[in-house]
């Protein structure tokens, strides 16, 4: 692997470099919050504060995102081949993990469906990450495997260090871009190495979080198998019972791919569009059928299911945890339902 | 368009309801409204539309000179008497104060109000009678620190889950939670006591709480003697409402009412919270009245955590309401009828103001009353008034209605014209929250088609009826707001840029705002005492009307559907409307879960699913009111609030039938 240092004045440069070619987006300050947006000058870039509450997902799956439009019979498609590329710049170890998750629910290898729509987006994407110093109180992608540094799944790799920043290059993409704009950086020292190492080790006690040993976690959860076995109706109920129907924890969480899909049209269906939209499965609605039968017919069965699927199902169906311990789902719920607690508690079952 | 919570909002720490996720759908929806519509030549009498067929589009210039020259019309064959408006809680500050300059200034009529009036009308009235405003005493985030909360008439978590989750987690940290409420909602499993109260007894359970503290030394004596009057006549009021009495009147028994008193009375802080369950009520002031005693007696309130809470529903209901979309009030809750008051507006604008207080919404709506034109900005009074039936023949004669709103309401369809207005995130200006919190709302998108901001729409209005309206922009509307407005005087956009805003009153420029109200003292001085006695409600059941009907609202809509129906989502989770009804009662009428059932009322019936639950006491029932297709407000009553002119949607009687051939 090629590692390098670049100082914090050259990155900038870079960057305005690079917007020349591609669209940048990158975690800034907007009043209301923390956010991922296209930045327009370089001076925009927020490279302390905490993780945006929106995460990267937005960019390869959107909130909504039209498929096609129709006309009186004659449909144009959206999926739009002359865009320019783009930069993810910012983005944490957490939500790099949460889109090599999302890349295999995505695609044919790990036995879904190739996903036009997320790999177009996904393909025409360079991923500039940046190690995480800060973990916040809703942070544990330790316990998870995820952070607080990236081992893989960008394209360029950041860690500050006290005078300059240590670029780690994984992907022909990247090289691509040091050697265009090689004049920037420097090749790392050794003690520039030994500096990110030191900054990791110091890391592990800033967690605040219980220990969790989530193998543990998976092998409570496999000898329930939904049962009820290991862990009782009323663990479930209690939490169920203060969910409050918001679907926050899904629509914010980086891994979750649910959506469904409508037609909108005006009133003659002359003219509409076909879209899809994230959704939840905290919902009644997500697995109601026809008939009226319902597997998630009450609150308890649909959270059980939710850290079934987070906890367990995830690595069956994507051989990946589907938590990457960024915390968000705990910051949006209007009862403090924690993740890593929940965990914690099915280890003591 | 994405929807996202804010993180840094000190309301909303990054949370948002169902609704606001997916807030982002109606707002793209291809059934908005884009051009002006007219209604094609009528058959010599006014019937509803079926369809956007019976319209026909034309030029904002076209609709706009017609509009104003039948408001002429009518305004010089039957005075500005017969001119009416209906203000909109869903729209800005900004723009509900034009309505309301349009309404006196322009059309010389005081017939202007919106939907609080079918909400909140009495809180307004009792608090304001009580303490001096009629708002909030204190703010949200206080509930961090309250030791008791009482929630009542509120299902908090489907209707205000911004509280609602606070309170839950409070409950979690420690807190006492005292619900009273008919139903078994969502919050019972967190409370530490829940008085499932009979609908419609609010004042009994209310003086019979007082009446245990006053027994037990529970009151704050240094408060009532320091702060208050006219303690004694009330003292005398509640001497009968002992726990046994209340039993009998309520249903909560008398040992659980004791223990209520003791939790709430003993607690160094509590606060209350309420909404439609109280104040929808032919006694709602009555209610109100008798909370406010309640906090009184034990002095919680004018500190932090304590006070009297109502939740307002709609996003800007508190704003609407300040900015004297009401019948009495100028804005700030200035009377119309006060001289000082009505000078100072009549110099700003230049015009003279009529004197006498007009019509509240909920008489406009009275077959025999003057009013001969409508104008109705972003309200669906067809389906969220009671006794939809007497509304629909109101209609019929009347003479000339404009509708602006953003979808084809069930109103719209009576409408002669219809102007497409804008939604939240077309437009600049401003919103005031439950807490008094005075928000900047920002255009992020165009306005769809040719509709325009609603603001916008009434400057060109006024200006056709010959009154230039000219603002560039709304903080210049809301400079003018603040150099009328005490509350508001220190209001202005440069500080509105902070993302928490402003809580009012906030009086000047270096003000920083009120988190909590009457702080050392009541506003009008001392805090005044009522003495209130139970009235039983207006109808009660009998042989042929057995059931106590309850209206409401659930988690997923919103009041009359217009936008939650068009939202995918929202409609998947809860399709259609419903009873509830009691196993029991389901049981003894034959009525299996999900079977469709006629519920008949002496004014109206409608076709429902029955949904058997124990949510609700036997001889009860529950619709939400949310549904057009069978709208609870059908068979509701119009009897009102005797001075705030709310109608009783809480109680009225009904009977339930089996519907359809395999019954």
């Amino acid at each position: 692997m090629i590692i390098l240092t670049i100082e914090r004045e050259n990155l900038l440069k870079f960057l305005d470099e690079l917007k020349r070619e591609a669209e940048i987006v990158a975690p800034v300050q907007r009043l209301g919050g923390a956010t991922f947006a296209e930045i327009k000058d370089i001076s925009e870039v927020n490279f302390l504060e905490g993780n945006p509450l929106s995460s990267a997902k937005q960019f390869f799956f959107p909130q909504t995102d039209e498929l096609f439009q129709f006309r009186k019979g004659v449909f144009s498609f959206k999926v739009e081949a002359k865009r320019k590329r783009r930069i993810l710049f910012g983005i944490r170890p957490c939500d790099l993990a949460a889109l090599e998750f999302s890349d295999r629910f995505f695609s044919r290898e790990h036995g879904g469906y190739e996903d036009i729509y997320y790999w177009f987006r996904r393909r025409n994407t360079i991923l500039i990450g940046i190690n995480c110093l800060r973990p916040e109180e809703s942070c544990f992608c330790f316990l998870c495997g995820s952070g607080p540094f990236a081992r893989r799944g960008y394209d360029l790799q950041l860690t500050p260090l006290e005078n300059s920043y240590l670029v780690e290059v994984a992907s022909s993409q990247g090289e691509k871009l040091v050697s265009t704009y090689s004049d920037f950086f420097s090749p790392a020292s050794p003690g520039d190495k030994r500096e990110k190492e030191i900054l990791e080790e110091k890391l592990e006690g800033k967690f605040s979080h219980k220990r969790v040993e989530l193998k543990k976690v998976t092998s409570r959860l496999l000898e329930d198998g939904f049962s009820g076995a290991v862990i009782e109706n009323e663990f479930w109920e209690e939490i169920g019972n203060r969910c409050l129907d918001c679907g926050g924890c899904n629509y914010i969480c980086p891994t979750c791919t649910c959506f469904s899909i409508l037609d909108k049209a005006d009133r003659n269906i002359e003219v509409g569009e076909r879209m899809r939209i994230w959704d939840s499965c905290n919902f009644s609605g997500f697995t109601r059928m026809a008939s009226g039968a319902n597997p998630g017919a009450n609150k308890r069965d649909r959270i059980k299911r939710r850290f079934f699927c987070k906890l367990l199902y995830s690595q069956e169906n994507q051989s990946l945890l589907g938590c990457v311990g960024c915390g968000r789902c705990w910051k949006v719920c209007y009862t403090d339902i924690d993740i890593s607690k929940v965990a914690s508690e099915i280890q003591q079952k | 368009m994405e929807a996202f919570p804010s993180s840094d909002s000190p309301v909303s720490q990054g949370r948002l309801c169902v609704k606001g996720w997916n807030c982002y759908e109606y707002v793209r929806s291809p059934l908005r409204l884009v051009r002006p519509l007219m209604r094609e030549k009528s058959r010599g009498y006014r019937e509803r539309a079926d369809s956007l067929d019976d319209f026909r589009e034309v030029s904002w210039r076209k609709a706009l000179k017609f509009i104003a020259s039948k408001f002429k019309d009518i305004r010089e064959k039957e005075g500005s008497i017969a001119l009416g408006l209906l203000s909109s809680a869903k729209c800005t500050n900004e723009e509900n104060y034009l309505m309301m300059k349009l309404a006196r200034a322009v059309l010389q009529t005081n017939n202007i109000d919106h939907c609080a009036r079918l909400c909140h009308s009495s809180t307004v009235v009792g608090l304001a009678r009580a303490f001096g405003s009629g708002a909030m005493t204190n703010s949200i985030e206080e509930i961090e620190k309250a030791e008791v909360i009482l929630v009542t008439g509120s299902n908090t978590t489907e209707q205000h889950p911004e509280i609602g989750g606070r309170i839950i987690r409070r409950v979690l940290q420690g807190a006492k939670l005292i619900l009273v409420d008919p139903r078994r909602i969502h919050l019972a499993k967190f409370a530490t006591l829940h008085l499932q109260a009979q609908p419609g007894t609010d004042v009994a359970w209310i003086n019979g709480l007082i009446h245990v503290i006053l027994k037990e030394g529970l009151a704050d004596s240094d408060f009532i003697d320091k702060h208050t009057e006219n303690f004694s006549s009330m003292r005398k009021i509640v001497k009968k409402y002992t726990p046994q009495f209340v039993e009998e009147i309520t249903g909560i028994p008398a040992k659980k009412l004791i223990e209520a008193a003791r939790i709430y009375g003993s607690a160094r802080q509590a606060m209350i919270f309420y909404a439609m369950g109280v104040t929808q009520h032919v006694t709602g002031t009555d209610n109100v009245l008798s909370l406010a005693n309640l906090s009184m007696v034990t002095g919680h309130v004018g500190r932090p955590s304590t006070g009297v809470n109502p939740l307002r529903g709609q996003n800007n209901v508190q704003g609407a309401c300040d900015m004297g979309a009401l019948p009495d009030s100028l804005t700030g809750y200035q009377k119309i009828e006060d001289g000082d008051s009505r000078k100072k507006f009549e110099q700003c604008w230049d015009v003279k103001l009529p004197t006498v207080a007009g019509l509240t919404e909920t008489e406009m709506f009275v077959a025999g009353n003057p009013i001969q034109a409508l104008y109705i900005m972003g309200e669906n009074p067809l389906l969220s008034e009671p006794n939809i039936g007497r509304v629909e023949k109101f209609m019929e004669s009347l003479e000339f209605l404009v509708v602006q709103d953003i979808f084809f309401t069930e109103t719209a369809r009576w409408a002669d014209v219809i102007l497409p207005g804008s939604s939240f995130a077309e437009k600049d200006g401003t919103f005031t929250s439950t807490e008094r919190r005075v928000q900047r709302v920002r255009k992020v998108v165009e306005p769809v088609g040719e509709s325009q901001a609603d603001w916008k729409i009434i400057c060109q209005l006024a200006k056709e009826l010959g009154y230039p309206m000219e603002y560039s922009h709304p903080a210049q509307i809301m400079e003018e707001i603040s150099s009328l407005t005490p509350i508001y005087g220190g209001v202005s956009y440069p500080r509105l840029d902070k993302i928490e805003g402003l809580q009012w009153p906030c009086p000047e420029d270096s003000h920083p705002g009120t988190p909590y109200l009457h702080k050392g003292g009541f506003k009008r001085g001392k805090g005044l005492f009522t003495p209130v006695e139970y009235k039983p409600p207006q109808e009660i059941t009998d042989e042929e009307y057995p059931f106590l009907l309850t209206t409401g609202r659930i988690y997923q809509h919103w009041h009359t559907g217009t936008m939650s129906r068009l939202t995918f989502t929202l409609q998947r989770e809860v399709p259609q409307a419903f009873v509830e009804m009691n196993p029991r009662d389901g049981l003894f009428l034959g009525v299996r879960n999900k079977q469709l059932v006629k519920v008949i009322s002496r004014r109206g019936e409608i076709i429902a699913k029955a949904f058997l639950t124990e949510k609700v006491k036997e001889k009860t029932i529950f619709i939400p009111f949310h549904f057009s297709e069978a709208a609870a407000n059908r068979l509701t009553l119009d009897s009102l609030d005797p001075e705030a002119k709310i109608p009783e949607y809480k109680v009225c009687a009904v009977k339930i039938e089996l519907w359809g051939e395999n019954n």
